[in-house]
């Protein structure tokens, strides 16, 4: 598990490669794209983008990702993108349990709805980065 | 396949666990601070910035192919994951009851 190859040339990295940005409050989408906060709120549609995240939460993902940059200093990517992958979705199946979902969602549905909710963050996850690095290049 | 020529599962190293816990430990952190579904959003946000990063910092080179590639292939390992875990927390899925069986009743 450790060394999760991807299927994907790669490039060498330089000097013990660079930290993970902390997440920045991004200008806010309507409040219907939100991800629910409540097992009582309304769910959003598998597809609907964009993926925001509640302004409360902002300091927590910074927390998780200051932990792996921590982590950086002893570890390769590999092994903190297979830790972060493997809690992740242990941790989303807890919650799953926890909160009662399972008896209102078959697995199924449930799969599918995490699977669609990571690939949409990763997306946009991916468009932030490179706008931030295209942003610090300009003079 | 016997269980001689079965292909020894590979080795996973102990601080691979100290690490997920340590993640976990986290969000337990979070649950308690506000709630578990709190807890699992930023998680998984935290997971797909440091996915991206992955992405970034690793691969070749960002263009459409290449994405698509590796959303398809953690894609595949979170659906995996959360499989095998639901497997684990729940107990594996019961088969569905024949149907004829039903009706024949």
């Amino acid at each position: 598990m450790d060394a999760a190859e991807g299927p994907h040339p790669r490039r060498p990295l330089a000097g013990s490669g660079a930290l993970i940005q902390p997440w920045l409050p991004q200008p806010d989408p309507p409040e219907s794209a939100r991800i629910g906060v409540s097992v009582t709120a309304a769910r959003p549609a598998m597809t609907s983008p964009p993926v925001a995240l509640p302004p409360q939460l902002h300091a927590c993902v910074n927390d998780f990702l200051a932990q792996a940059n921590a982590m950086q200093q002893k570890y390769k990517y590999d092994a903190i993108s297979a830790s972060i992958l493997y809690a992740a979705a242990r941790y989303n199946v807890h919650g799953f349990v926890q909160q009662g979902d399972a008896a209102y969602f078959s697995r199924v549905d449930f799969v599918t709805y995490m699977t669609d909710l990571y690939r949409r963050m990763l997306d946009e996850q991916l468009d932030l980065l490179t706008a931030a690095e295209e942003a610090n290049k300009t003079p | 396949m016997s269980e001689e020529t079965k292909p020894a599962a590979p080795e996973i190293s102990p601080e691979f666990f100290i690490r997920v816990n340590d993640f976990i430990e986290m969000a337990n952190r979070i649950e308690r601070r506000f709630d578990t579904h709190h807890a699992v959003t930023a998680m998984t946000h935290a997971f797909s910035r440091y996915s991206a990063h992955h992405y970034r910092a690793t691969l070749a080179g960002d263009d459409a192919k290449n994405r698509e590639a590796f959303a398809n292939y953690i894609g595949g390992t979170v659906r995996g994951l959360v499989l095998s875990h639901l497997d684990e927390m729940l107990g594996p899925v019961a088969p569905k009851e024949d149907s004829n069986d039903a009706a024949a009743e």
